[in-house]
């Protein structure tokens, strides 16, 4: 490295143009690798690539030079800023005016700030599932989508970390919400759910960077020794911790992966469990009941991979990644939000079934005010979007056409906001007392400011994918034939015929 | 170097056709069910006391037991198929058998089906015809602090107070107005046990304070929990809890439940036959709307057989929660299955220590889920502390208001060290996992947990007088119960593979090599 100081010791970048379109550029055809015959596996990997093909593709996204971005990342950064400058000013808005600029009132007193809190922290559980569970459940698609899941991951976790802070009215004694010893001797609420949520979620937050940091350092060494200036070889060689490659790097760094794997996956059941609570401890009907926590967990995934499609289908097309991200993939993301969306739908139904067979008034009130009161349509699209929108899932050519697909993604992103929206807002703004009941009417700053959260979130996506290594490289190279030693060649068919393939269970799609 | 074996060569399977087999082989296992049966029946007929309701609280405990095996096994079987799981095919015969057991589970529903229909309401307090209803209010002051209602046919229903804290003078009634008391608005600490026979009625309450136990009595005269008398809380769910439209649904449910378990255990042994993938791909199809109608059907069969013993209580997880203990049941049993075949010379080679591993990572991960759901379901009900549902968990032990635990507290603790904590730290290592022995002893002792787990859940139903009670009855019902699922079960086995032939995925599952 130290040999590489002068600027022409940089290698020359091929047209990246060339590179995308080169191979599952945007008009290259789909590979159809969904194949149901369960005597052998679908190849994860598709078209003619090796391990060259599938570092050049992934490095020359973050490596080209600026001027030679491609024209949908400007446009899209560009909308992306400009929902982030709104955010920006909702948020300065607020902090000067105060939260009065909500459509919070009595007794709907949780608006949109919990309601996009729990739509962004849900959206973060793709990622970690993919990346910790599908792990231990050996299932080797993840590891073309995982890396942009976990970035998706913190992304949204950021979004949602934004809207409790900013709703504790006065932001910038947000951290009070911390235990720290003060002379006050002023303590923040122990036996809150709330409060175990600024932990669910901090801890959340820090395990999945950790995650996705350490599991990115291999790939950013690669990054760094194919940098083409000096100062993406400087910054890329800082965070790859001068990783070399050494097979004792790789041991550690494995048992490491394996280990952090382990302590994200019960996180990905106890944050969206401990959401759940801060409804679900509370006496209120429609919020106090036991089924709440692995049904929000099950909410969480759901939307989660339908955000997962959401970024991927423009991804793979427009930065050249159909190899990689093949139909496959999106088969199963969408067969996981087919069946994260069932349990959801079951859910729902055991919580009519049970607020009916509780023999409660208020109970069997709040479930009958919602597809029938004031707010009937805002469970109504929940119920489409939910319960409907990823019915299209079941059949294969249905799954395959990716306009469908995207249909059932952005079904289930709006389902699920308006889910927590149901949830938040039909329980409280029918109060106990009818003399209590208010309408709730979300102002223009709820809207502006739910709309500029996806700038942010947008912001951050598209800086990932143009400057971070958007695909676990080293992975996706794990699991192509070459990397089986029993590999012979590319013929699949014919390494399981005889049956000495020791590598068919590892290297293909389950 | 481990040795690949290739699936198209049988010889692997030599030798490895059934245990048991028809004849006297199985005799053994039907002197247990008899001796069983003669040895819960006999106390429970001379037993002072209600033997008849302790005697069907066992009954169910083991029936939940064995149904268990078979909706597990069922689970196991269509999940694997789902996610076109490469390593399971080999374990999947028995799973398939014990699915396939389900017919003789349903004619073990029979004894729980006949008491429901004899409509004395011991077993399910709301199996009990219209005419049972206690409702009409008598004058309360002859009973001092009791209240009195009469029923249809002018029974007396007294409802009174037992102090659990002698000497405690906290027991006046409360006149809560039952609106804001069902909203849950309360504003003190202790609360009415309002679920008592007035609910709705407009009566009021009797207040428990947090230190008192509440208990009615019932026709007979015998001191009940407030759910065991047919009340007008329970009549509101008569549409669903009734006697006959209860018996249509399982007759419903078994009867989806085996033809699905038979369609996967007759297509499985086609492949045996033919090795057609084809067969394998439409069982991997149609795994997805079967998980569907599994989890609907599941769902409502726990809330009807265990749910339903307290029609006043209702918690959404608890078919989860049912679900949970139901799989952990399912792989300590193949664990054991396998290594017991193993040890009698069957399946030695196909079989690996590589499947004891999978079998034992998910035996822990449902461990762990059976705590998070067990969790939820106990913190939710315990912090929102709403009458109804905390008495629930009151009656099974747990309390947090001193001098209000009982003797089912030990149970309770028992679950939360044995069935969690121990098993937990246990399993946590990839050396037990893939030692024969110490997986064996996991295995067991999940078992056990899992009975203990059943028990926790119904045996409480016993009535406000008694803490634990394990006797004979409940040994002699489970030996009779299993040893019937036993019979059943190598009656099929007897006459099958013990592990699938030819199956596509054959490779896969006897090359299968934990990496991690």
């Amino acid at each position: 490295m130290t040999t590489m100081t002068r600027e022409s010791s940089f290698p020359e970048l091929p047209d990246p143009d060339a590179v995308r379109n080169s191979m599952g550029g945007i008009d290259s055809p789909e590979i159809d690798n969904t194949s149901d015959d369960p005597r052998q596996r679908a190849p994860l990997v598709t078209g003619d690539n090796d391990f060259a093909s599938v570092t050049e593709k992934v490095t020359q996204l973050a490596l080209f030079p600026i001027k030679k971005t491609p024209k949908a990342w400007w446009v899209a950064f560009a909308a992306a800023l400009f929902l982030l400058a709104l955010l920006k000013f909702t948020i300065v808005y607020l902090l000067v005016t105060g939260t009065g600029i909500w459509g919070n009132n009595t007794p709907v007193s949780w608006g949109f700030p919990i309601v996009n809190f729990v739509f962004w922290v849900g959206i973060g559980h793709a990622g970690t599932l993919i990346s910790a569970i599908l792990f231990l459940f050996r299932q080797n698609w993840r590891t073309s989508i995982n890396r942009f899941a976990e970035a998706m991951t913190i992304f949204a976790v950021m979004c949602a970390g934004l809207f409790p802070a900013l709703h504790v009215g006065r932001a910038w004694f947000a951290y009070w919400l911390f235990p720290i010893p003060n002379q006050m001797a002023m303590w923040p609420q122990m036996r809150s759910p709330l409060l175990w949520d600024v932990f669910a979620v901090s801890t959340y937050a820090t395990v999945s960077i950790l995650f996705w940091y350490v599991g990115m350092i291999p790939d950013l060494a690669t990054l760094r020794d194919r940098a083409t200036s000096k100062t993406s070889q400087v910054l890329y060689g800082i965070f790859s911790l001068g990783w070399n490659g050494s097979s004792r790097h790789w041991v550690r760094f494995e048992r490491a992966y394996l280990l952090l794997a382990a302590i994200a996956t019960p996180l990905v059941l106890s944050v969206h469990s401990v959401v759940s609570f801060d409804f679900a401890v509370a006496q209120l009907p429609g919020w106090h009941t036991t089924i709440f926590p692995p049904y929000f967990v099950a909410g969480a995934v759901f939307g989660g991979f339908a955000m997962v499609i959401t970024l991927a289908v423009p991804a793979r097309q427009f930065f050249g990644l159909k190899e990689i991200i093949t139909m496959r993939h999106l088969e199963n993301m969408a067969k996981v939000m087919l069946a994260t969306g069932l349990i959801v739908s079951y859910a729902y139904a055991t919580e009519f079934f049970v607020a009916w067979y509780s023999g409660h008034h208020y109970e069997q009130f709040v479930f009958m005010n919602r597809p029938m009161g004031s707010l009937k349509w805002a469970f109504w699209t929940m119920f489409l979007c939910n319960v409907c929108g990823p019915q299209f899932m079941w059949f294969k050519a249905l799954r395959n056409n990716l306009w469908v697909l995207m249909f059932s993604a952005m079904c289930v992103n709006v389902g699920m906001w308006f889910e927590r929206f149901v949830i938040t807002v039909t329980s409280l703004h029918r109060d106990f007392l009818p003399s209590s009941w208010a309408t709730f009417v979300p102002t223009k700053i709820d809207y502006l400011m739910l709309l500029g959260s996806f700038g942010l979130f947008f912001t951050m996506f598209l800086l990932f994918l143009r400057f971070l290594p958007a695909v676990a490289m080293a992975e996706v190279k794990s699991v192509l034939p070459q990397a089986h030693p029993h590999h012979h060649g590319d013929d699949h068919s014919s390494s399981h015929g005889d049956g000495h393939d020791g590598g068919t269970k590892d290297g293909e799609a389950h | 170097m481990k040795t690949h074996i290739d699936p198209n060569e049988k010889c692997f399977l030599s030798g490895e056709s059934a245990p048991g087999g028809r004849g006297a082989k199985d005799l053994w296992l039907y002197i247990v069910a008899l001796v069983g049966a003669a040895v819960a029946v006999i106390p429970a007929t001379m037993m002072e006391g209600d033997g008849v309701h302790r005697f069907l609280l066992a009954y169910l405990i083991a029936f939940a037991f064995v149904f268990s095996l078979s909706m597990g096994s069922l689970f196991f079987v269509f999940i694997t198929h789902l996610c076109r799981a490469g390593w399971a095919p080999i374990v999947r015969r028995p799973a398939e058998i014990m699915a396939a057991n389900i017919r003789v589970v349903a004619i073990l529903f029979l004894p729980i089906a006949i008491s429901v229909i004899s409509g004395h309401g011991k077993l399910y307090p709301w199996a009990q015809p219209d005419s049972a209803l206690v409702g009409a209010h008598a004058d309360a002051a002859e009973h001092g602090d009791a209240e009195v209602y009469v029923d249809a046919v002018g029974r007396e229903t007294v409802i009174a107070l037992v102090a659990a804290e002698a000497g405690h003078g906290e027991d006046e009634h409360a006149g809560h107005d039952h609106a804001g008391h069902d909203a849950g608005g309360h504003d003190e600490a202790g609360h009415d046990a309002h679920d008592a026979a007035g609910h709705g009625d407009g009566h009021g309450a009797v207040a428990d304070h947090g230190l008192e136990i509440h208990v009615v009595q019932n026709a007979a005269g015998d001191w009940v929990f407030p759910h065991q008398v047919l009340d007008d809380f329970t009549m509101k769910k008569r549409p669903w809890l009734s006697q006959g439209w209860f018996i249509g649904r399982w007759i419903f449910f078994f009867v989806v439940w085996t033809s699905i378990a038979w369609w996967y255990l007759r297509n499985s042994l086609a492949v045996d036959r033919t090795g057609d993938y084809l067969i394998t791909q439409k069982l991997e199809k149609w795994s997805a709307p079967i998980a569907l109608i599994f989890a609907l059907t599941f769902t409502f069969a726990a809330f009807d057989l265990m749910m339903s013993l307290n029609p006043h209580w209702y918690s959404t997880m608890f078919g989860v929660y049912y679900f949970a203990g139901t799989v952990i049941s399912t792989f300590a049993a193949l664990i054991l299955i396998f290594l017991g075949l193993q040890a009698c010379g069957f399946v030695k080679t196909s079989v690996t220590v590589e499947h004891y591993h999978d079998l034992g990572k998910l035996l822990f991960a449902f461990v762990f889920f059976w705590t998070y759901v067990g969790f939820s379901q106990y913190m939710l009900l315990w912090y929102a502390s709403l009458p109804e549902t905390v008495m629930w968990l009151q009656h099974r032990g747990v309390s947090m208001v001193d001098g209000q635990t009982n003797g089912w507290a030990c149970i309770i603790l028992l679950l939360l060290f044995g069935h969690f904590m121990f098993p937990f730290l246990g399993l946590l290592s990839r050396h037990v996992k893939r030692s024969r022995k110490a997986l064996a002893f996991f295995a067991i002792w999940m078992l056990v947990m899992h009975y203990t787990d059943m028990y926790w859940l119904v045996m409480p139903e016993i009535g406000p007088n008694s803490g634990p009670v394990f006797g004979l009855i409940e040994i002699g019902t489970f030996a009779f119960v299993l040893a019937v699922f036993g019979i059943g079960a190598l009656r099929l086995a007897s006459k099958h593979s013990l592990v699938v032939q030819r199956d596509p995925r054959m490779a896969d599952t006897l090359n299968h090599e934990n990496l991690y």
